[in-house]
């Protein structure tokens, strides 16, 4: 559905964001993985038609995605990594306003749409009130429903669990679980359980580059067996840093667990780990 | 800590680029306009005070140093001083800085001291920039006087520093309690109206002293402190703070302490604002979770709809979006705040509804709107440009361009529905000026409201003026990267294009939104300037629509919005279409540029004012060389005039009877015309050749085949045409032919005998410009060559006239003399004016859609011409005509007419000017007065301007001038003499005293602008309008009071026995002044030499007055001090021996004793018995001596025992 192609971009301090990006992405949620600053968003912007790469392209079925913006906002939802909102308009109110600028003429449709969404976010009690009031849970359920109007075929999710609670975040998790399949979802973020609970597919990207591609569980399964921990004190650290592949030190009851990768056991009191996602995105960072 | 917090900030602001990019563009923009000032570029000359101030004179210094700092220094203030704070709001470091043990007081004077600080610093680029400007080598020598550090230091410390502190501490604190740059601005605004306020207070004498405290800047303290300064004062003098400059410097920086101190006290250390808050509460919690929290299976469901992305559907959308933008805009709760200030401001305005003598006019339709929309000008201009960067850059300081930017709509939309919301906030602005002006009128009891009209002029000319400014706004905001960039580029274009622009770039296909100008007239309508107006407008129209297309081009969309970005975007095929529609736009203006230059400047005569002036000096090098050639005079008119109002154009044939008094022979005819006339015949009754034909200056020369020998007459026939073609660069109104109200005199079509000196340069300062040498202002008064020649026709003394005028059937057509018949004939109307008297080569031709009333004055009939729905003053007109027929003719001589008629003509100029039985009046003055005559503050002036111009039947109709020095004083003196007689015979001395308050504050003022050199009366220049008329009328009435009404009358009519009709020779001021003396007594033939010969003025006072009880006697000093000036303002103390008249009053309005006593200068201490204890003392109650000081001439008792006691 989506396939993106050797996407470079430069920016003008010298910040190389992205590089020779190549990514296939199918039809249901597909998780971007990386720490702050890997040029996620970066990516997710370009997809959404809010700046260009130097160089590359990007085809969104037959739309080419950097010279044909009008036709794919016509099939983008677009959640951004921040968003403000005006003073003094409501919920409701901001909603029909985007609803008509994605091209909902038809003032009924206009209504039920704005009213469905508002139900299946559950700000249906809270139309009425200001955004500006709302709190940040509130105010991320509120951004997934505008990404939501006019049924998008491709939805671009930017890191919406960062600053969420844990109980918001699960919510949120919830609703973006509950959307259809049919439809390309990009979702972005630097939380690994996010990709491990919602993602069929994903990517991992570090310092502009893909490292990782694939089904979560089938990543990780390549790290069966590889994921060795010891708990050592905080001085020894160093050395073990030299001596193995450090993936991940963890403060641990005052000491530091130490993770290791080794294709066999490294000896020295290293235990066996069962390999998680979240050894799979510090082994590639 | 301070110091930290001090240092800190300081360093910061001397490291940011911005501080020195404000210095950069204060130093810069006052340097480029001091040039101008300085004469720098020969044709651009900018006078800010009078010809003879110099450009670096303290005064100008002053104001430019002041006002740059004031208005265009106030935004770096609001940025740098109101943002002191503010930017830890706005960058989130608040949370930082107020949980560190920093103490309130440190951190907010820090702040604000080292912001200050910047500030004054930055503000010193002015002075800077002046003294670079006028120390540089492109300034013109002449108007640049000796360097003077004092005037900068002065202006800096007096005016730039407390103004700044106060700008400051108002921004400050509004920062402080409302931490919203929004308010900010707002408070800004409020300002700007209060100053508004200030303004439309100082036109009225009443209330300049309020004026003077109230005005933040210290401007009009300023003003009210140097207002009688002369022109020597004027380049040397420095305002010193004193008086009530310095009362108003203290109460405002007592208002900046008290308004920094309330911030201060309103500030806490917590991260919550108070926000100005009128909506809905808000609200926290989230308690509609408890179904949410469970996993649930079902996806997400969402009704069908259906999208499109047409054209058409955009264009739908956009209605709604436009919609939208304007609610936002209404329900912001600044601009209602701002719709109330706005609304304040029209209404106190309206207390001043065009004052004349203070006395405000009835509030017409037209008067209230442009007034109103004068004074809401600049606040529609200010709402304009905050809300154009708002709306463009809303999304933007929202963070939601995030969500909108990747919405599928196109750039048009959001460009479109942005414009739209601004334009509709314009049309709610302007409404308001409707609103405002329908409520005043209603208020004051006038309810003829053309609604119609409000509507053509607000919405119909001025909302498509503002209109422009919103899309060049909107561009601007579109370009720029930073909103406040695009406020200052907005700002400073706005302030170069309505103020200078038209004088660099001189025609106005250059000038921003430009048009030819236009006034409107209850007689005229808009006459003839609606399709130039329009054609403009189109022209302005396709250039806005060209910057629409480029925003819409350029709009920033995303989040890389760099330049090279956007202009790539625009150049993608998805653009092409705005690419075309601006090709489309480019050609509009191509096409209606060509047609107006060639209307402008090939159909008609476009020149710059240098480029005249270099004409009129062309004209003098040529034909000047033939001034002293014999010619004759004209005696004899006879005229057929028709004219043609709707084609506006005249055509008139008539004949001349030209006979030879000069004693010589004459062997050539000098013809000159205006130039907009062509010639279809001239020719004479003996043979002569046409010899030179200049078409360019309409100079003709025939060669006379016999001359004409003294004594000999010749017939002059011609047939002339003045046509009109297309339209001209600039509104013309006065002395053309109009579709209703045509008021031409003779001069403006018709044929001049000689060379005509009156189109030479007068002004000596131009004329050394262009190369010729200086040339007094007037023959000198000993020219007794030059008695043969009164000063209003040099080709004719007094003349026998008829005419014959047409017009079209609805208008009447009306010429000096009486209406011998009327007819109509080929669809015009035809009226034959024939006078039977003697009259002088000066008469008028009027037509337009007249009603008649008339009345009678001892079988005279009287007749006011005028436009349906003005009469409220006819009565008031009837009956100065009356009294002063009646006062005239007994006191002066008979009324030499058999009938007087007054007509009125559009309000293109303000004034009644006098023809033999015939008085044009303008619309402007009198007609639409509104004099309430029990209130004893106001002047009657419809009544005083109809007595002065019947009294120029007798004075400029019966005896005028020789050609030399001062003969205007005959007659625009000696009617204003008679108008004030009739005028106080009518009203008594108290309200004339108010009047002559007035007159004599105008005097002072207007004698510190003179551009030339001030005359006395008797040397009187013609130009020098406040000699003539205002010192004129108060010598010859202190004259009167004090030797006596029949001796001065008796001497008038000496004097017109001697003249009238006589001439030539004609008279001179010496022949009036010597009948004058003759009746004064030898103890007041000083008045004849300080009124006449010298510039003397006074500073008077009353000192002190106390009343002693016991011995029944009131004492009181005198503080005199006579000056007499030199024409350039010098003032020196003269000898003083006069005697003046004290005025005791028993209670607040009844005299009950008035002396005359003789002074000398300094303190002169009176004891006067009197029965009971006085109310007070007024000195020269009656206003006879022109005192600098009229607020000191009196003293109330009570109010002065105290202090006599210390």
């Amino acid at each position: 559905m989506l396939q993106i192609t050797d996407l470079s971009k430069t920016y003008p301090n010298g910040v190389q964001a992205l590089k020779n990006i190549t990514l296939n992405i199918g039809s249901g949620m597909f998780g971007l993985l990386g720490p702050n600053g890997a040029g996620k968003s970066t990516l997710m912007r370009t997809i959404a038609t809010l700046q260009d790469a130097d160089s590359g392209s990007i085809m969104f079925g037959d739309i080419d995605v950097m010279k044909q913006k009008a036709e794919l906002r016509q099939v983008l939802g677009y959640l951004p990594q921040e968003f403000g909102v005006y003073p003094n308009v409501s919920a409701e109110e901001m909603l029909t306003y985007i609803a008509r600028l994605k091209g909902i003429a038809n003032d009924g449709e206009r209504k039920d749409t704005v009213k469905a969404l508002l139900e299946q976010v559950n700000l249906y009690q809270h139309r009425k009130k200001y955004l500006s009031g709302y709190s940040g849970g509130m105010k991320q359920r509120f951004g997934i429903a505008q990404a939501l109007i006019g049924n998008p075929k491709l939805i671009i999710v930017d890191e919406p669990t960062a600053g969420l609670d844990p109980a918001e975040r699960l919510r949120f998790n919830n609703l973006l679980s509950e959307i259809g399949e049919n439809i390309v979802v990009i979702l972005s973020t630097h939380i690994v359980d996010d990709v491990n609970d919602l993602c069929r597919d994903m990517a991992i990207i570090a310092a502009g580059h893909v490292v990782q591609q694939g089904n979560p569980l089938e990543l990780v399964d390549t790290l069966r067996g590889k994921i060795w921990t010891k708990r050592v004190n905080k001085a020894e650290v160093e050395e073990y840093r030299s001596r193995y592949q450090v993936i991940l030190n963890r403060l641990s009851a005052g000491q530091v667990m130490v993770y290791v990768m080794s294709d066999s056991d490294p000896g020295n009191g290293f235990q066996p780990q069962q390999a998680t996602l979240e050894d799979l995105y510090f082994s590639n960072i | 800590m301070f110091n930290t917090i001090f240092f800190f900030e300081l360093k910061r602001l001397l490291k940011s680029v911005s501080t020195y990019i404000y210095f950069c563009i204060l130093f810069l923009v006052t340097f480029f306009m001091s040039l101008f000032i300085g004469g720098a570029f020969s044709g651009v000359v900018v006078n800010l005070a009078g010809e003879k101030i110099n450009a670096n004179s303290p005064i100008v210094i002053d104001a430019f140093f002041a006002g740059i700092s004031g208005w265009v220094g106030i935004i770096i203030v609001v940025a740098i001083i109101g943002n002191a704070v503010l930017k830890d709001f706005k960058y989130n470091v608040h949370n930082l800085i107020f949980t560190t043990p920093v103490g309130k007081f440190d951190y907010l004077f820090g702040r604000f001291a080292a912001s200050l600080l910047i500030c004054l610093l930055v503000l010193t680029g002015p002075a800077f920039g002046m003294m670079l400007a006028y120390a540089s080598p492109w300034v013109n020598a002449d108007k640049i006087g000796a360097f003077m550090l004092s005037p900068y230091v002065a202006c800096y410390w007096q005016t730039v520093v407390p103004n700044a502190l106060l700008q400051g501490a108002i921004f400050f604190a509004v920062s402080l309690i409302a931490r919203d740059i929004f308010v900010i601005w707002l408070s800004l605004i409020i300002f700007y109206v209060g100053i508004g306020i200030s303004n439309s207070f100082f036109n009225s004498l009443q209330f300049q002293t309020l004026s003077a405290l109230a005005d933040p800047f210290g401007a009009h303290a300023k003003r009210e402190l140097g207002k009688y300064w002369t022109t020597f004062d004027k380049n040397h003098l420095v305002y010193r703070l004193t008086g009530i400059f310095l009362w108003n410097r203290i109460l405002w920086l007592g208002a900046s302490v008290a308004i920094f101190l309330l911030g201060y006290a309103r500030f806490s250390f917590s991260s919550a604002p108070r926000r100005l808050s009128f909506g809905r509460a808000r609200f926290s919690g989230d308690k509609g979770l408890a179904n949410f929290e469970q996993f649930r299976t079902q996806k997400i469901s969402l009704p069908a709809v259906s999208q499109t992305f047409s054209t058409g559907s955009f264009l739908r959308n956009l209605r709604s979006l436009s919609v939208y933008e304007c609610r936002t805009l209404l329900r912001n709760v600044y601009f209602r705040i701002i719709l109330l200030f706005g609304m304040l401001l029209l209404f106190l305005t309206s207390l001043q509804l065009g004052k004349i003598y203070d006395t405000v006019t009835l509030p017409v339709t037209y008067q209230v709107v442009e007034i109103f929309g004068g004074t809401f000008q600049l606040f529609i201009v200010i709402m304009t440009i905050f809300f154009g960067g708002e709306i463009v850059w809303r999304n933007r300081d929202n963070r939601i361009d995030n969500i909108l930017d990747a919405l599928p709509v196109p750039n048009w939309v959001f460009y479109i529905s942005k414009l739209a919301g601004l334009m509709f906030m314009q049309a709610i602005l302007v409404f308001i000026i409707m609103f405002c002006g329908v409520v005043v009128q209603l208020f004051k009891g006038y309810t003829n409201f053309e609604i119609l009209l409000y509507i053509k002029y607000l919405f119909g000319m001025r909302l498509v003026d503002i209109w422009m400014l919103a899309i060049l706004t909107v561009f601007v905001q579109a370009v720029v990267r930073n909103k406040y960039v695009g406020y200052f580029i907005v700002a400073l274009f706005y302030i170069w294009n309505s103020g200078f622009a038209g004088l660099v770039l001189k025609h106005n296909l250059l000038v921003f939104g430009s048009d030819p100008g236009f006034t409107y007239s209850d007689m005229n309508g808009f006459g003839h300037e609606v399709f130039p107006y329009y054609v403009f407008k189109l022209y302005w129209g396709a250039f806005c629509f060209c910057l629409a297309m480029l925003s819409n081009l350029l709009w920033a969309r995303g989040s890389d919005a760099g330049y090279k970005w956007r202009i790539r975007q625009a150049g993608k095929p998805a653009a092409r279409r705005s690419v075309l529609a601006l090709v489309a736009g480019i050609a509009v203006f191509i096409v209606c540029g060509s047609f107006i230059y060639y209307n402008t400047n090939v159909e008609n005569h476009f020149e710059t004012g240098y480029q005249a002036e270099e004409d009129q000096a062309h004209y003098e090098r040529t034909y000047k060389k033939y001034e002293n050639y014999p010619q004759p005079k004209i005696t004899a008119v006879a005229l057929n005039v028709d004219i043609y109002p709707y084609s506006r154009s005249l055509h008139a044939a008539g004949t001349y009877m030209l006979l030879n008094k000069s004693g010589r022979p004459v062997d050539s005819l000098f013809i000159e015309l205006p130039p907009e006339i062509t010639v279809a015949e001239m020719h004479f009754g003996k043979q002569a050749q046409l010899a030179l034909n200049d078409t360019e200056y309409n100079f003709r020369i025939y060669k006379l085949a016999q001359p004409l020998a003294p004594g000999d007459s010749v017939l002059m026939t011609f047939d002339l045409n003045r046509i009109n073609r297309g339209f001209q660069h600039d509104f013309t109104g006065l002395g053309t032919p109009l579709y209703n109200g045509t008021f031409m005199n003779n001069t403006s079509f018709l044929p001049h005998i000689g060379y005509a000196k009156e189109a030479e340069i007068q002004d000596n300062a131009t004329r050394k410009k262009h190369g010729l040498a200086y040339r007094p202002t007037a023959n000198p008064i000993t020219d007794t060559a030059a008695y043969t020649t009164n000063i209003f026709t040099s080709d004719a003394d007094f003349i026998r006239f008829e005419a014959t005028v047409s017009t079209v059937p609805d208008q009447i057509a009306v010429a000096p003399g009486y209406l011998q018949k009327e007819w109509t004939a080929n669809g015009r109307r035809y009226f034959t004016y024939k006078m039977d008297s003697p009259i002088m080569n000066f008469y008028s031709f009027l037509s337009a859609r007249y009603t008649i009333k008339k009345e009678e004055w001892n079988g005279i009939p009287l007749e006011i011409y005028y436009n349906k729905g003005h009469e409220y003053n006819l009565d008031r007109m009837f009956a100065a005509m009356k009294d002063a027929l009646q006062y005239y003719s007994s006191s002066f001589a008979p009324y030499q007419h058999k009938q007087v008629r007054i007509l009125e003509f559009p309000r293109y100029a303000t004034f009644a000017q006098s023809f033999p039985n015939t008085i044009p009046f303008s619309e402007g003055i009198g007609f639409i007065a509104d004099v309430d005559t029990a209130d004893k503050s106001t002047v009657d002036y419809p009544y005083y301007v109809t007595a002065h111009e019947v009294a120029h039947q007798w004075f400029a109709h019966q005896v005028v001038g020789a050609d030399v020095a001062g003969s205007n004083m005959l007659s625009e003196t000696l009617a204003q003499y008679g108008a004030i007689t009739v005028m106080e015979h009518k009203y008594g001395p108290e309200r004339l005293a108010k009047f002559l308050k007035i007159e004599m504050d105008k005097y002072l003022m207007s004698r510190s602008s003179e551009t030339e050199k001030e005359q006395p009366l008797a040397t009187v220049d013609a130009g020098q309008g406040y000699i003539l008329y205002q010192k004129g009328g108060i010598v010859m009435t202190g004259l009167r009071r004090m030797i006596g009404e029949d001796k001065i009358n008796g001497a008038l009519r000496n004097f017109l026995d001697r003249y009238a009709f006589k001439a030539p020779p004609y008279p001179t001021t010496a022949d009036l002044i010597a009948r004058i003396d003759s009746v004064t007594p030898d103890s007041l033939k000083y008045m004849i030499t300080d009124g006449f010969k010298r510039i003397v003025v006074y500073e008077n006072k009353v000192a002190d007055a106390g009343y002693d009880n016991a011995s029944h006697t009131l004492s009181t000093t005198l503080n005199i001090s006579k000056l007499v000036a030199d024409g350039a303002g010098k003032e020196t103390q003269t000898d003083c021996n006069d005697y003046v008249q004290v005025a005791i009053y028993k209670d607040r309005s009844t005299v009950s004793q008035l002396l005359t006593v003789k002074v000398h200068n300094g303190d002169n201490k009176l004891s006067i018995p009197i029965a009971a204890r006085p109310y007070r003392v007024v000195l020269d109650p009656n206003l006879v001596l022109i005192n600098k000081k009229p607020d000191g001439n009196e003293l109330r008792l009570d109010a002065s025992e105290k202090v006599s006691k210390k």
